[in-house]
């Protein structure tokens, strides 16, 4: 490749790379804001209970269990989206790496579903095989499964399931993600070169009613 | 003046069970709604002195919601309470006509304020078109 476009290739990589880093934090830092929001009025209303009850009203027993509950449960959730967040953060620790594709897909998943929740999109992961590992870069595979989803997503009024699967042999691994056509599409040579930041490639097919985008992974050799 | 009556649009369930209840214990008749469109039609058959609503929803958002709600009730004073106010969304929020855009975690005594205040303007712009709708009929019959 001639020096010029390459470096217009890697700057768009790297704009991508931050606009879908951002995306994604984004999303996270909203979900999370709202579990603080939700133990935030837990805790005005803990307080508007105890004022209560030195004002002589009755201390009333179960509705504290019931808000002992709920805040123990968005605590959990809470822990769990800090968690899958820290995970994804890590994904750029290591260019390329031995990758678990079921559960980085699972993962990721997770990440995306506030995103697909806006459009009522229902993401449904399935997998083929619970091990299935692959020499891949975790971050930029994350953000070809991105593409894909967002594309779709922006092809979408409202409503309808997105199916994800994941399958495979020792050589090689396979995720198939439905694609929702539409004036939007991806761009061509921009997915051709991020597969091979992924030592994989990507190809459209139809399968019966829908059309199905595969990433094979096998690895680099 | 009258009991304020408050609507809680979030899809966040837990949010506005919370808040909806904090606000009854300080005398409010609030009720809440997990979706734009069901927020649209609540207004419909009820008078509400402000609208509490969330700009991050799945399907109607808050702007479409908000534009949908003034369409038929151009005084409705609403609020926005919202993970992140950007100021691009602050600004079209407020262009749009909502009252006031606030962020989450917010208190409830300035929650409550601003309900207060909205009830107010709202009254004051019902009897405004009142007086209108009385001057525009004297100057037809040439009274």
């Amino acid at each position: 490749m001639n020096e010029k476009p390459q470096r217009e290739f890697e700057q768009q990589i790297l704009n991508d790379s931050l606009l879908f880093f951002g995306k994604i934090t984004a999303s996270v830092s909203h979900e999370l804001n709202n579990v603080l929001s939700i133990i935030d009025q837990t805790g005005g209303l803990l307080d508007d209970l105890l004022y209560n009850a030195q004002q002589g009203g009755e201390i009333p027993h179960e509705r504290l269990r019931t808000i002992s509950d709920k805040l123990s449960a968005q605590i959990e959730r809470g822990v769990r989206i800090i968690k899958r967040m820290n995970t994804f953060a890590h994904t750029v620790d290591d260019p390329i790496k031995k990758v678990d594709i079921p559960n980085l897909v699972d993962t990721f998943c997770k990440l995306m579903q506030r995103l697909t929740g806006l459009k009522k999109v229902d993401l449904q992961v399935e997998h083929q095989t619970s091990m299935l590992q692959v020499d891949t870069s975790p971050f930029f595979l994350q953000m070809l499964i991105f593409n894909i989803i967002q594309v779709s997503l922006q092809n979408t009024e409202t409503g309808g399931t997105l199916c994800i699967s994941t399958s495979g042999t020792e050589e090689k691994a396979l995720i198939e993600i439905d694609r929702i056509a539409g004036k939007y599409d991806l761009d061509p040579d921009f997915v051709i070169k991020l597969s091979d930041k992924i030592g994989g490639k990507l190809e459209l097919i139809k399968k019966g009613e829908k059309e199905l985008f595969i990433i094979e992974l096998s690895g680099f050799n | 003046m009258a009991q304020e009556r408050v609507l809680l649009v979030d899809d966040e369930t837990e949010f506005t069970e919370l808040l909806a209840e904090r606000m009854r214990n300080r005398e409010m008749d609030v009720d809440t709604a997990d979706s734009g469109e069901k927020a649209i039609e609540m207004v419909k058959n009820k008078y509400y002195d402000a609208i509490i609503l969330d700009l991050s929803m799945p399907g109607m958002d808050g702007i479409e919601t908000l534009n949908a709600i003034l369409g038929d009730n151009p005084d409705q004073q609403v609020i926005f309470l919202t993970g992140y106010a950007s100021v691009p969304k602050t600004v079209e929020a407020l262009k749009k006509g909502a009252v006031e855009f606030l962020e989450k975690p917010a208190d409830i005594n300035q929650l409550i304020d601003l309900v207060r205040e909205a009830q107010i303007k709202k009254a004051e712009l019902f009897e405004k078109r009142a007086e209108d709708s009385i001057e525009k009929l004297k100057r037809g019959k040439s009274w």
